[in-house]
């Protein structure tokens, strides 16, 4: 298991360094990732892009991206594109451990 | 909040466009502004031939009132007039007096106190403008009451207008981009105006399926469809000038 932060921020200035950081941990042999969004403030369509295109990949390994933390802002966001079923979100990094088999 | 006929204030519109005559307008908004009625009516009785000149003078002036607070409406508002701000979406911003025997929306105080929420910016199209822009307006949404979702998912869409404009339109990047946002009680309507090539936004609209867009693995292209998704208009003018008109807007209908 891998946890990435994004720090407050996950848009046009960090999401391509999200998607490299996750292909390079999956090209690694990590199967679970989890981002850690508690300190996430911000997240544009850029960061829905770096987390959406890496979980189908992380899936097809018997891994998941794993999203934890995040505020109520930010799953709003995420609801209202029709998301929260399809991604794995959980309230905490401890809960996104055990969902990882820690 | 009461609104009384006295509160009014009237400038005539000139003819023509000419330096004397503009002079003279200019003398008569600065005078209202120092005066601070609740309304500006802008007396458009004179107009006959409706040029982007016109628009610009308008819009210059409804900028000016309602960064201080001020209604502005037009008197006697000539078709061409209508025609054209409405072909800019720009008519909403400005209340036209109903013709004799109608109800005035000068009469309708909650008309006038929705124009005076009024929010006006102008950022450099780079990505720190953008970042300061954003914050600011923020800033300006917390003050105005609106559900912090709501605020939220605001902020959300002037990042995804903002980069856009700049990724997409390229604009000029020593020109700033006019930025206004109209707080009413039913809708917030926010107006980006901006150089650079025609760029439309509004055919993508909310049909694209964020989960089989990430069973095929795509990582961009969704900044257009979480603008649409967020908000419940999107309209999209080129105008006369050569400038860029969006204007976004959302019902705060469902504000949790």
């Amino acid at each position: 298991v891998l946890v990435l932060d994004p720090g407050k921020s996950l848009d046009n200035t960090n999401a391509h360094q999200m998607v490299e950081a996750i292909a390079s941990a999956q090209a690694g042999g990590y199967r679970h990732i989890i981002v850690d969004m508690t300190h996430l403030e911000f997240l544009s369509s850029a960061g829905v892009g770096a987390i959406l295109g890496t979980v189908e990949t992380s899936r097809e390994h018997g891994g998941d991206i794993i999203l934890s933390g995040a505020s109520t802002n930010i799953t709003h966001v995420l609801k209202v594109l029709d998301l929260v079923d399809y991604l794995t979100i959980v309230g905490s990094e401890t809960e996104a451990a055990a969902l990882a088999g820690l | 909040v009461s609104v009384r006929a006295s509160e009014r204030y009237t400038i005539a519109v000139p003819e023509e466009l000419t330096p004397t005559a503009m002079a003279g307008f200019e003398a008569r908004l600065r005078e209202a502004l120092e005066f601070a009625p609740a309304a500006v009516f802008l007396d458009c009785e004179k107009l006959r031939h409706i040029t982007s000149s016109y628009v610009n003078v308008f819009w210059s002036a409804y900028e000016r009132c309602a960064s201080a607070g001020i209604g502005v409406q037009l008197h006697e508002p000539p078709d061409g007039l209508i025609r054209t701000l409405q072909v800019m979406d720009l008519a909403h911003f400005f209340n036209v007096e109903e013709p004799d025997g109608g109800s005035s929306p000068a009469d309708d105080p909650a008309r006038l106190i929705s124009t005076a929420g009024v929010y006006t910016d102008r950022f450099r199209p780079d990505t720190g403008g953008i970042d300061a822009a954003a914050d600011r307006f923020v800033g300006f949404l917390a003050r105005t009451g609106v559900a912090e979702s709501t605020e939220f998912e605001l902020r959300t869409v002037f990042y995804e207008v903002a980069t856009n404009i700049r990724l997409h339109a390229k604009p000029d990047p020593f020109v700033d981009v006019m930025f206004t946002t109209t707080v009413a009680e039913e809708m917030l309507v926010l107006c980006f105006r901006y150089t650079g090539v025609e760029f439309d936004p509004t055919p993508r609209g909310p049909e694209l399926d964020f989960v089989a867009a990430a069973r095929t693995g795509q990582k961009r292209g969704f900044g257009l469809a979480m603008l649409h998704r967020l908000t419940d208009r999107v309209a999209y003018v080129r105008d006369e000038t050569g400038w860029n008109v969006l204007t976004v807007e959302k019902n705060r209908s469902r504000e949790s």
